[in-house]
């Protein structure tokens, strides 16, 4: 039964290699985390992640070493049910709510996690990106979206935060497999400008500059304002814009733009600016296409890979670094090899133009099933 | 007469008139109406409560005939279908098996032993394995069997064995269950025999289900079943269905049908307990098997998969020829541990099998006694190398009567043993409902039977012993005209046989055996291989019993397989090479050990051994390698090496004079690894010359060769070969004929030995399948993602160089600019979202063109299109006529005629309801065109399919049945596209994506397993590999719901170590049985409720939820009673659990004001109590308080209030719940590691009962517990005193008694009256006592007046009642006389 704890270097993909040794109940020891650096050792805001498994979890035991540049994860049960987790600063909430996503159908009961802090960054998928486009592709695996839910509550910009956001998901079973080869064609563009401890009129600026790069392209944009009052607001003043395609099956693609946070060295962003940009970004992502967007590809894969043992398929954009790192970590935990391949072109349909080069990626699922859940 | 009929007028029929009306109303045609069209009030719904009970049923037997649809995951060519044989023993089951695998195969295998692979049919093989009567294998076996033919002794009934095993299975999922009743023929009596019969026939329809298979072998003919009935039975086998279950569809698992030890044999010699290294061949069951997974190997523990890959089929199913029956080729059998099986290729050797492979350890023991004067020179030849020991085992040798003792004592053992084993006493199941009419005649049976089977034991031991005997004289003619006097000789000459063999075949090995042979003779100074030389000598004689004449045997294996020989022997040298453990395959090297060996012999004997015996040997060995090199050189093979062959035989005569030895030696080591071999092959003294350099070069090239891809490999080598010398330029060339005739799947066996290289032996082996899809595409994913990383984890290994300075500091070396770069990479930030944007406002206007089609106001696919969908209609249907207008419409004109031709078609279809002749013309017309035709005819069809559609739609496919069948749809499409999608990929290539499937022979290398599973192997115990998925290898807290089964005797306690089978695993663990109260509190239970489920929790691996378990308290005992102590399933995993026992904490009152009482003694300090406050508590009267605070003191004293004043004698009870804590005791059962006699009796944990009764212990109890007589006290109460205040306050009739009676005590105060008054009272009293008196006097006189008056009434009573008892004689008298004046009158 013991087994030898799966070894890395380096804090870079800490959160994956967590995730992964939390769903396959292997042991996971990571060496070298800064080790090299002024500062060594794991910082506040992984150890926060650290901190918000070990609420999820039971029975799991998490040994850091006394400089903080090692780490020895045994894992243990997904407990799940009502969590409440103060997020370090230093990161967004999305970063921590990628954690939970990848965990919560897994859990013993029903995920209702209550999470403060920084709500909008510039580094991080902000919560709002993660609402419009990787929670469709979660709904897509638990089959209905009754239970699954991600309110923001209160909005809080970067340097202070003061946001606050609750995620609930059902937890199942077995999650079905995923058959999503077709993205379709964009049929509308959705969006929110928010604005926190600003002038409202902000928001409007940001929405007419998006929608005019946008308007070329498509007729149906509707980008809504989202201006929080009072202690709703946050600590710190920003604003920023999340814009979402959706496809006529069903598929979302999502770009952002948050910005400059108060006292950063880059000055204050120009809201005109910040509004193009995110629409050019999100062209982008229409560019790399695909069914899921870059965002979720990482989340898209683990659920395939736990699903049954039933072939999963799914079309993709040009993978990122994140989703190739995660393509690895699948093979080390679950021995899973993805076949990626391009997705041919029809003959008839080359002469269409559908942006870059598109991925199909399939794999065999491990027959996954929810050990935590109890069944009567 | 017939012509007189022919001229009657024929009738004829009124045409008109009013009979032809009549007539004609009658025979008008009305519609057919059915009876519920007629009188629809007859069919309406009458009862309604009835009705709807009826629709209900319907309804309920609609759907329980579903199932709920699952995806179908068989492979396009299943494994081999397990079928299990079990039974009681003597029931028959060996022999069953033979005959069925006579029945496939037409061959008949003298002994089965693990198992058995067969062809049953065009599309199934089937593996048949015995299963014995030990409940760990019937466990096993019930996880595995996919079919089971449950066999049952009829002359004695079911035996408890049966029923314990139908238990298992039904809680390990239910295989399909066959029942065949033997011993038939021991009824004499007919009716009795159907009798018995229908008997055992519906108890096992009770068992399994109504109306089970039960076969009947009614007789034994030589030894075997009738042929029909086996034949049926077979028939039945090959085309059972089944049914996928849960477990097996989701796990995979492999029985293991050979098993190979290939530790380095170097490690063995060194420490013989030292963990071995194995390899484990079978067909993968179940689902995809991935590699490096976990694997539990029930009996033995888990381990991590170290390698695997796929090997071709042994016994494939003959697929593709169109005909009804197999031929005999076709007929494969394949059973490696029972010695059959034909040439096996693998990657450690090919192995060609002549005997039993893992039948030597019970013929060990047969050799021994049979020849126990060998077993000194045997000692001798195995002596390991020390030279203490070597005496020490001389001496054993020599004194021969200790060694005769330990014979006999064995012998002794085992005749006491026999009884033992055949005694064992048949447990028979009993049921109340069953009664047993010829109990008694059973008996007697049972009793001749068993005397019989005794005798026959002993018969066949003897036999046994016979037939040692019989053979040695066998195989010492099997030499040619050679006689040896002793076994010494024999040994040398089997050897010698043994190299011919290897020589002649090339591919050294008979089975594993020889291969292990090889190995054995590599490490002859072994201790613990004393007795290699007699395994040799059984093997010898295992394969001249088989009677299969070697020599020709081997001739005709070379011919067939020449070609591939060449090649394997190719292989082998490199192998050699390589740094494998086996050693020696190729005949040189072969010889060259062997030589080797012997060689150490000689030397050996040289120092230790007395004189004669060293000529002995040394002579034996000169002839037997003199015609080594004969036979060799005439050998066939010869042209192969020739030069080498040469040179070992000079070596081999060298070796005799003993000068050159060292050459030899060296010779050795560059054949062998050097890695390895060194020790075991050189001497210390052996000088290096430059054929040991030449070693190394090769070695290097080696390394190097295989860290390249293997197109430049070819070339390298070629080049390579003109630089080098003689020796290594023939291996060389060997290699390249090796690489150029390798397939993919050897180049990747091959670099894998390098061990770290894994990653580029896929991209090696993948290099020639891929290279034109990488030259399609521009960037091979593959490689970008699963290649880098790992070449990336080759480099860190490499790094780490540190200097010291002054043994306290270090200073880290600088590191390359690139692995600086790469320790940024490493801790670089964690983040989801892309950073690296390429597109700005600049280029947004080329992205926009770029995406232009990616919206929905861009252009759309051909097939999504619907200009060109209507295109493409338009294609389809072609021309039309408008028929009304008579002109034509071309296809190209389509578009705008669309709404044309709709009307037109419905204009048709209108035409067809009630015009006919427009029909007509409809139909009539397009026959002059085809094409017209055509397309009318289609687009009528068309149409009639989508009416039906719209039809189905909304009448039949409604409601109840369409969601199960979309969902039946939707997992067919699921398995589908489980099956297309990897399909044409190659087999190396699919087995990284899916993982090796279900129906592929796979070997499966284990590392560390305990050596014992080696050293204590026995084929007839299953070996199965079973695969855990990821989070089942980890242990934690499982709940089960559980109960005690109803036959076991015993209730079981909380806390008793039970043995569980739950998955793949069989452990013991200590289970706390609890139930949950309604608020969902787990109450600890002391013992299982009788009949009732109740949670069992105990510590083990977690198993997914649903998984059934079974309890045994104990397998090594057999006891008459029904083993199996309970059943259940998995409902919860956790890594903690919350069971709780009652625990009730007294104290007493140490201060009793009104309602408040200071209480004592029930905690020890404040804290306690603090932690209670609140808390309620009860006195034994039942008054209710509540804790309120804790005192000062004492200590744990506490103020508490009640609801009425208690008393200071009550005690004072406070109601708690303690956490209970699960034993964390899991504790794998081992017992396939056990040696063989004791495989079946493994004991774990004891109950603390069991070692109480096994050391005459008794139970521990306080002196407290004991009952005595309890002595009571009469207690003395004090009086009841009721204060005045109250009593004044009482209602009078409530007060005291006692009260009242004081007030008479109190003496009466005289009364002084006046004279009136007194004249008053004189008066009063006066008249009172008148009254009285006069009172008296009329009671008495109307007492007397009474009596009197009854006196008289006597009298007229009496007289009345005389009168009437006079009547009433008369009247009876005349009664008297009436009846019988009557009665006289009748009888008159």
């Amino acid at each position: 039964m013991g087994t030898k704890p799966l070894t890395y270097e380096g804090c870079n993909f800490l959160r994956q290699r967590l995730i992964l040794a939390t769903l396959s109940g292997k042991a996971l020891k990571i060496k070298n985390i800064r080790s090299k650096d002024d500062n060594p050792g794991l910082k506040d805001f992984e150890a926060s992640v650290i901190r918000l498994l070990d609420k999820i979890t039971n029975g799991s035991n998490i040994v850091v070493n006394e400089t903080g540049t090692s780490l020895l994860y045994h894992p243990g049960l997904l407990i799940g049910g009502n969590i409440e987790h103060e997020c370090n600063l230093q990161r967004s909430i999305g970063y921590f709510l990628e954690v939970l996503m990848c965990l919560a159908p897994f859990t013993k009961k029903p995920l209702h996690a209550t999470l403060t802090g920084v709500t909008n960054d510039q580094v991080d998928p902000s919560v709002d990106m993660i609402k419009l486009s990787t929670l469709p592709v979660l709904k897509r695996f638990l089959g209905t979206d009754d239970g699954l839910e991600l309110k923001i509550v209160k909005r809080g910009s970067a340097p202070e935060g003061g946001g606050e956001v609750l995620f609930q998901c059902p937890c199942r079973q077995k999650l079905r497999p995923l058959h999503f080869t077709q993205p379709g064609k964009v049929k509308r563009i959705r969006g929110v400008a928010w604005v926190t401890r600003m002038a409202p009129a902000t928001a409007n600026r940001v929405v007419d500059a998006a929608r005019s790069v946008l308007n070329t392209c498509l007729p149906d944009i509707y980008i809504y304002t989202d201006h929080m009052k009072g202690p709703q607001s946050g600590k710190s003043p920003g604003f920023g814009l999340t814009l979402v395609a959706e496809t006529t099956e069903g598929g979302f693609y999502a770009a952002e733009m948050a910005s400059n946070p108060k006292g950063s060295d880059k000055g204050p962003t120009v809201p005109e600016d910040l509004g193009k940009q995110a629409a050019v970004y999100l062209l982008e992502e229409i560019f790399k296409g695909g069914c899921v967007d870059s965002v979720s590809q990482g989340l898209t894969t683990l659920l395939m890979v736990l699903g049954q043992q039933d072939v999963s398929k799914v079309q993709t954009g040009q993978l990122t670094q994140y989703t190739i790192q995660y393509l690895r970590h699948i093979r080390d935990f679950f021995q899973v090899l993805f076949k990626v391949e391009v997705d041919p072109v029809k003959e008839e349909d080359e002469d269409l133009k559908k942006g870059g080069e598109k991925l199909l990626l399939t794999c065999v699922g491990v027959g996954y099933s929810n050990l935590s859940k109890k069944v009567s | 007469m017939d012509e007189k009929q022919d001229n009657k007028k024929a009738h004829r029929k009124r045409h008109a008139g009013p009979k032809a009306e009549k007539k004609k109303a009658k025979s008008d045609h009305k519609q057919d109406l059915d009876p519920r069209q007629r009188n629809p009030r007859a069919f309406s719904i009458q009862h309604v409560k009835k009705t709807q009970k009826i629709v209900q049923r319907t309804q309920d037997l609609k759907t329980k005939k579903q199932h709920i649809p699952i995806v179908d995951r068989t492979p396009q060519e299943p494994p081999p279908v397990i079928v299990a044989v079990v039974g009681p023993p003597k029931v028959g089951k060996t022999t069953l098996l033979r005959c069925v695998v006579k029945n496939f195969t037409k061959q008949r295998l003298t002994r089965i032993q693990g198992p058995v692979t067969v062809v049953s049919g065009k599309q199934r093989r089937l593996t048949l394995i015995e299963c014995n009567n030990d409940i760990s294998s019937m466990i096993d076996i019930a996880k595995i069997a996919d079919l089971v033919l449950l066999l049952v002794d009829a002359s004695f009934g079911f035996e408890m064995e049966t029923f314990e095993f139908l238990n298992i299975c039904q809680v390990h999922g239910f295989p399909r269950i066959m029942g065949v009743l033997t011993h038939l023929d021991t009824f004499k009596d007919s009716k009795r025999l159907r009798k018995a019969k229908k008997r055992l026939k519906h108890r096992f329809w009770t068992e399994v289900y109504q109306g089970a298979k039960l076969f009947y072998l009614s007789g034994m003919v030589n030894g075997e079943y009738q042929k029909m009935e086996v034949h049926n039975l077979c028939r039945f086998i090959s085309v059972m269905k089944f049914r996928p279950l849960v477990w097996r569809t989701t796990h995979p698992y492999i029985l293991a049908d050979r098993m190979e030890d290939i530790t380095d044999p170097e490690k063995v010699r060194k420490q013989s307990k030292c963990d071995r290294n194995v390899s484990i061949f079978g067909y993968v069951h179940g689902t995809h098997m991935k590699n490096n997974i976990n694997v539990h190997i029930p009996g033995c523990g888990d381990f991590t998969i170290h390698d695997m890959n796929f090997l071709s089929d042994p016994c494939p199913t003959p697929d593709r020829e169109k005909r009804r029956t197999l031929n005999d080729r076709e007929r494969t059998i394949y059973a490696p541990m029972s010695g059959v099986g034909g040439i096996v290729y693998d990657k450690d050797a090919v192995y060609i099998d002549l005997g039993g492979s893992h039948s030597h350890h019970e013929q060990i023991k047969d050799e021994a006694e049979a020849e126990p004067i060998n077993e000194l020179v045997s000692n001798l030849m195995s002596i390991s190398s020390p030279m203490d020991e070597k005496i020490t085992h001389s001496e054993v040798a020599l004194y021969s009567q200790g060694i005769k003792q330990t014979v006999q004592e064995s012998i002794d053992k085992e005749s006491e043993d026999v009884p033992a084993e055949n005694g064992r006493v048949r447990r028979r199941a009993v049921f109340k409902d069953e009664t047993y009419e010829d109990d008694d005649d059973d008996s007697d049976n049972d009793s001749d039977y068993d005397v019989s089977s005794e005798e026959e034991d002993k018969n066949i031991q003897i036999g046994k012993f016979k037939q040692n005997k019989k053979k040695s004289p066998k195989t010492d003619k099997g030499m040619d005209g050679i006689e040896f006097a002793d076994t010494d000789d024999e040994i040398t000459s089997t050897a010698t046989d043994r190299r011919i063999k290897t020589l002649v075949k090339t591919k050294t090995s008979t089975g594993n055996k020889i291969g292990k042979i090889s190995d054995d003779e590599d490490d002859d100074y072994d201790d613990d291989d004393d007795d290699e030389e007699e395994e040799e000598e059984e093997e010898e004689e295992g394969y001249d019993s088989d009677g299969v004449d070697e020599d020709s045997d081997i001739s005709s294996v070379y011919n067939s397989d020449e070609e591939e020989e060449h090649e394997e022997n190719n292989m082998n040298v490199k192998r050699t090479f390589a740094g494998k453990k086996e050693l020696g395959k190729s005949p040189s090297a072969k010889v060259a050990d062997d030589i080797d060996t012997d060689e150490e012999v000689t030397f050996n004997l040289k120092e230790k051994v007395t004189d004669d015996h060293k000529t002995v040997i040394s002579t034996k060995l000169k002839k037997s390698k003199s015609k080594l090199s004969d036979k060799t050189m005439s050998g066939e093979l010869n042209r192969d090496m020739p030069s080498k062959q040469k040179k070992l035989d000079e070596v081999v005569k060298g070796q005799q004079v003993e000068s050159d030895s060292d050459s030899s030696a060296s010779e050795n080591d560059s054949e062998s690894d050097s890695e390895q071999d060194v020790g075991v092959t050189v001497e210390e003294n052996v000088t290096k010359d430059d054929k040991t350099d030449n070693n190394s070069a090769l070695r290097q090239k080696l390394m190097q060769l295989s860290q390249e891809s293997w197109t430049e490999e070819s070339r390298r080598i070629e080049f390579q070969r003109q630089d080098e010398d003689e020796g290594v330029d023939e291996l060389e060339k060997a290699i390249r004929g090796d690489h150029s005739r390798k397939t993919v799947e050897e180049a990747d066996m091959e670099v894998e030995l390098d061990g770290s290289l894994h990653w580029k032996h896929d991209l090696a082996s993948q290099a020639a399948a891929n290279f034109r899809q990488r030259q399609a595409d521009r960037v091979n994913y593959r490689k970008l993602i699963y290649g880098k990383d790992e070449g990336d984890a080759d480099d860190g290994s490499k790094e780490q160089v540190e200097d010291e300075i002054g043994g306290l500091f270090r200073v880290l070396k600088q590191k390359s600019e690139a692995r600086s770069l790469d320790r940024l990479a490493i801790n670089s930030t964690d983040c989801t979202k892309c950073h690296m944007h390429t597109a700005s406002l600049d280029t947004v206007e080329q992205l926009r063109a770029m995406i232009v089609d990616c919206f929905v106001t861009g252009k759309w696919e051909e097939s999504k299109d619907a200009e060109s969908q209507l295109q493409k209609d338009d294609e389809m249907y072609g021309d039309f006529e408008d028929l009304e207008t008579g002109e034509t419409h071309a296809a190209g004109e389509r578009g705008g005629m669309k709404g044309e031709e709709e009307e037109d078609t419905d204009q048709d279809s209108e035409g067809e309801d009630h015009d006919g002749e427009v029909n007509n013309d409809a139909e009539g017309e397009p026959k002059k065109k085809t094409k017209k035709e055509m397309t009318s005819e289609e687009r009528r069809a068309d149409k009639k399919r989508k009416l039906k559609e719209m039809f189905d739609s909304t009448y039949d496919m409604k409601g109840d049945t369409e969601f199960y069948d979309n969902w039946k749809e939707e997992n067919e499409k699921q398995a589908q596209m489980n099956r297309s999608v990897f399909e044409d990929m190659e087999d190396e290539q699919r087995v990284q994506y899916e993982g090796f499937r279900a129906g592929m022979y796979v070997r499966v290398e284990i590392h560390n397993v305990p050596c014992e599973f080696v050293t204590n192997f026995d084929p007839t115990f299953p070996v199965i590999l079973g695969g855990l998925l990821s989070v089942e290898n980890n242990v934690g807290y499982v709940q089960t719901r559980f109960k005690k089964h109803r036959w076991h005797k015993r209730i079981l306690k909380t806390q008793n170590p039970l043995i569980f089978s739950l998955g793949w695993r069989r452990f013991q663990s200590m289970p706390l049985y609890s139930i949950q109260d309604h608020n969902m509190r787990n109450r600890l239970l002391k013992y299982t409720p009788e009949h009732m489920h109740c949670h069992a929790s105990f510590w083990g691996p977690i198993t997914p939820q649903g998984t059934g378990l079974l309890a045994v308290e104990n397998v090594a005992q057999v006891t008459a009673d029904f083993r199996i102590a309970g059943t259940g399933v998995v409902q919860e995993l956790d890594k903690s659990m919350q069971i709780v026992k009652k625990l009730k904490l007294t104290g007493t009152p140490l201060k009793i004001y009104n309602k408040t009482a200071f209480i004592q003694g029930m905690f020890n300090s404040s804290l306690e109590v603090a932690k209670f406050e609140g808390a309620s508590v009860r006195t034994v009267s039942g008054i209710r308080g509540q804790i309120k605070k804790a005192s000062k003191t004492p200590e744990g004293s506490y103020r508490a209030t009640f609801e009425d004043k208690i008393l200071l004698s009550d005690i004072v009870f406070l109601r708690s719940w303690y956490p209970v804590e699960v034993p964390q005791f899991y504790n794998p059962v081992t017992s396939l590691l056990l040696p063989g006699d004791q495989k079946q009796a493994w004991t774990g944990m004891k109950t603390v009962g069991q070692l109480r009764r096994e050391r005459g212990a008794k139970a521990e109890f306080s002196q407290d517990s004991v009952y005595k007589a309890i002595e009571r006290k009469t207690r003395i109460y004090t009086p009841l005193v009721i204060p005045k205040q109250l009593q004044k306050l009482l209602p009078f009739k409530d007060t005291p008694r006692v009260a009242m009676e004081k007030k008479e005590t109190v003496q009466r105060v005289a009364v002084i009256r006046e004279p009136h008054e007194a004249k008053i009272s004189k008066m009063v009293r006066k008249l009172k006592s008148i009254h009285e008196h006069k009172c008296r006097m009329e009671h008495r006189q109307m007492r007397d007046r009474v009596a009197d008056h009854q006196k008289q009434r006597a009298k007229v009573d009496a007289v009345r009642t005389k009168k009437q008892k006079e009547l009433k004689k008369n009247v009876f008298r005349m009664l008297g006389k009436m009846n019988k004046r009557n009665s006289r009158n009748m009888k008159d």
